[in-house]
């Protein structure tokens, strides 16, 4: 096998500023992104811990059942104030449920439970964790936009240090199997970088690119519909995302649902539904959305539309379509590795963890280099396993106060981290890692006790959550062992 | 997932595991010892994907193909792991180093310029073209120019951080975003 392509020295080296400079910008929040998106591959479990006695789907849900959901919370919610859309999600489709969601025009929402064999709200969602995991990759928990457009340019950061990283590394083959742990504490940690890029590089340009796609996607569609629609972004959005309610006056009957899901159902080979929305409930522009199921496509659902009156409209064209709007409904489904049920969610999570391994791996190389050239940086040393651990610290505290306490894991997961960093300030590098890996050790064996106290019987999924807390924890005591010295930062770093 | 799908993708990681040691023996061999090891590690991995493909479907199969020979190659990796003595690390440090660039805080705020704005407007200039003017349907035209934009700025990103130069960068960046929006809007 010949070593891929000859490259120069000095292309290799300025190939490796540009990745070294935009791996150290973002470091952090590409930790953050890359470790809290490999927790919300399991967030329909998360759900399940969160809230196990919610009504579990055995068997297939009736289209009277899905269509009395739908008529429950348009009931519900109109109490609430100007309504957007309702939805009801079928099970498979984030969790053994049948659940009932509306989005209000201020864009507060609420999801419910329902019965699956009557569709009547039992039982109102109530699963924080999941909620912070989710809103914290998606947009870090910032207002409005900004924080989506952040989260798509790391995927653009990513998808450019996969590029840059590719190109500075001239021994790609030659090296494809050494993994040298010991000895040089540089050339260990490159070694770790570079065969989890290498080898994870399809799952890695996937994540990245499906990433910052999904995160600009609003910024994008607008740019094209500027230039390509004359300003007109409903016409842009309708050419790939399908009809789009029309506004209207709040004077028209709810559809006749039943009716609809059994034509959708009808005309997707008797598959079964994933799920319904109603756009503009009761407004005379109202517009259904029906999914059903293509087990054999990676979308696995086709979209059917129907207007207010029940008339068919047309198929999104999202499983059977032209390759572009199946590219483009493709990207939530590989991104999310929800296309291959728990197999699949399991490796998407190894595979996260070695995007969280490669994203902290670039700063350690990055403080092994200086030390290697009588230049330390103890202080960064410090601030960066703070960030690194802390942040594991934050997630098993609010895991926890999930469990205990009446307040938002978002504020348990900040002061978990502000004081990892108040730690930072006693300890060095070294111990603050042993420090904060015990620590959060204990908790999430904690977190895992609370629940088992609270809820003693779980289902089979829940029981997943609290046994990978459980090893979580195990690993993390097991790390902290002074025989795992040599995976430490501190040979890496001299004492200050 | 369905049994068709455990039993291909399960198929599929069997033989991409066979592939990787495979290919992980012809590295440790002479070129020459090595080259029938190199020919069944390539043809394991690709009856890997054509068999995930064929039992899966094209488009699952693929995605599923994509995981398992990860999952495979990293176990492959972690297999081999050797421990080293500490006392060669003086001797191993060879790993290669970053250029050393005039750190001036203007040329970092222009190469910021760069491979955020510039870049990302190329791209989407770029993209703006395709999806105006590609000879496809409406849908493949938008999705691919959108798709563009994240690979561009993506491109220009890692291109802009690594010339040592400045100017030639920008003007080229400038050049094919104005061509992209000048274009698209023909």
């Amino acid at each position: 096998m010949s070593r891929w392509p000859r490259i120069s020295s000095g292309f290799v080296k300025a190939m490796l500023a540009g990745h070294s400079a935009l791996g150290l910008a973002f470091a952090a929040l590409l930790y953050l992104v890359c470790i809290s998106g490999t927790i919300v591959v399991f967030k329909s479990e998360i759900r399940q811990w969160e809230q196990p006695g919610a009504p579990r789907v055995e068997g297939e849900v009736s289209d009277a059942a899905l269509a009395n959901a739908m008529r429950e919370i348009d009931v519900y919610s109109k109490a609430q104030g100007p309504i957007h859309s309702l939805s009801v999600w079928a099970p498979e489709l984030g969790g053994p449920w049948l659940r009932a969601r509306f989005y209000a025009d201020d864009g507060g929402y609420e999801q419910w439970f329902a019965d699956p064999a009557t569709g009547e709200l039992v039982l109102r969602e109530h699963a924080p964790l999941a909620g912070f995991l989710v809103h914290l990759h998606d947009d870090l928990h910032l207002p409005g936009p900004w924080g989506r457009w952040l989260v798509g340019l790391m995927g653009v950061a990513m998808l450019s240090l996969v590029i840059s990283g590719l190109l500075s590394h001239p021994r790609i083959f030659r090296d494809a199997f050494s993994l040298r742990w010991g000895g040089s504490k540089r050339l260990q940690e490159a070694d770790l970088h570079n065969r989890l890029s290498v080898w994870a590089l399809p799952f890695h340009l996937v994540i990245s690119f499906t990433g910052a796609f999904l995160g600009l996607s609003f910024l994008i569609v607008a740019i094209l519909a500027f230039a390509a629609y004359d300003g007109d972004q409903a016409a842009a959005i309708e050419a790939v995302l399908g009809p789009q309610a029309g506004e209207g006056t709040p004077a028209a009957d709810l559809p006749d649902m039943e009716a609809i899901i059994a034509d959708a159902r009808a005309r997707g080979d008797g598959q079964a539904v994933r799920f319904v929305s109603l756009e503009h409930p009761g407004e005379e522009g109202q517009l259904v959305g029906v999914q059903i199921e293509t087990p054999d496509d990676l979308v696995a659902a086709e979209e059917y539309f129907y207007d207010g009156t029940g008339t068919f409209l047309r198929t999104l064209g999202n499983a059977k379509g032209p390759a572009g709007q199946q590219t483009l409904s493709a990207m939530g489904p590989l991104h999310f590795g929800v296309f291959g049920g728990m197999p699949v969610k399991i490796l998407y999570g190894f595979l996260g963890l070695a995007s969280t391994v490669v994203a902290v791996g670039g700063v350690t190389i990055w403080l092994t280099r200086r030390a290697d050239k009588g230049r330390p940086a103890p202080r960064w040393a410090r601030v960066w396993t703070a960030t690194v651990w802390g942040t594991g610290l934050g997630f098993a505290a609010a895991a926890l106060g999930s469990v205990m306490l009446p307040v938002a894991p978002a504020l348990v997961f900040a002061a978990a981290l502000a004081g990892a960093f108040v730690l930072a300030i006693a300890f060095d590098a070294f111990a603050l890692s042993r420090v904060l890996r015990g620590l959060t050790a204990a908790i999430l064996v904690a977190a895992a006790g609370a629940k088992l106290a609270v809820h003693p019987v779980l289902p089979a999924s829940a029981w997943g959550v609290t046994i990978a807390l459980v090893a979580a924890a195990l690993v993390l005591a097991l790390s902290i062992r002074p025989v795992r010295r040599l995976v430490s930062l501190r040979s890496s770093v001299p004492a200050e | 997932m369905s049994t068709t799908d455990a039993i291909a993708f399960l198929a599929c990681v069997a033989l991409m595991a066979v592939g990787t040691m495979a290919l992980r023996r012809a590295l440790l061999q002479r070129r020459e010892a090595g080259r029938h090891w190199t020919v069944l590690g390539w043809a394991a991995i690709l009856t890997g994907i054509g068999l995930a493909a064929v039992l899966s479907g094209a488009e699952r199969g693929l995605a599923l193909a994509g995981v398992a020979i990860s999952l495979a190659a990293i176990a492959a990796v972690l297999l081999g792991f050797q421990r080293r003595p500490e006392r060669v690390r003086e001797r191993e440090v060879s790993a290669a180093e970053p250029s050393e660039r005039t750190s001036r805080w203007w040329r970092g705020v222009v190469r910021v310029l760069l491979a955020g704005p510039l870049s990302g407007g190329a791209a989407i200039g770029v993209g703006l073209a395709v999806a105006v003017h590609a000879p496809l349907g409406e849908a493949d035209r938008l999705v691919l120019g959108g798709s563009l934009v994240p690979l561009g700025w993506a491109a220009g990103m890692a291109w802009t951080l690594a010339d040592d130069r400045i100017v030639r960068p920008g003007l080229i960046l400038i050049a094919v975003g104005a061509a992209g929006f000048a274009f698209s809007a023909v």
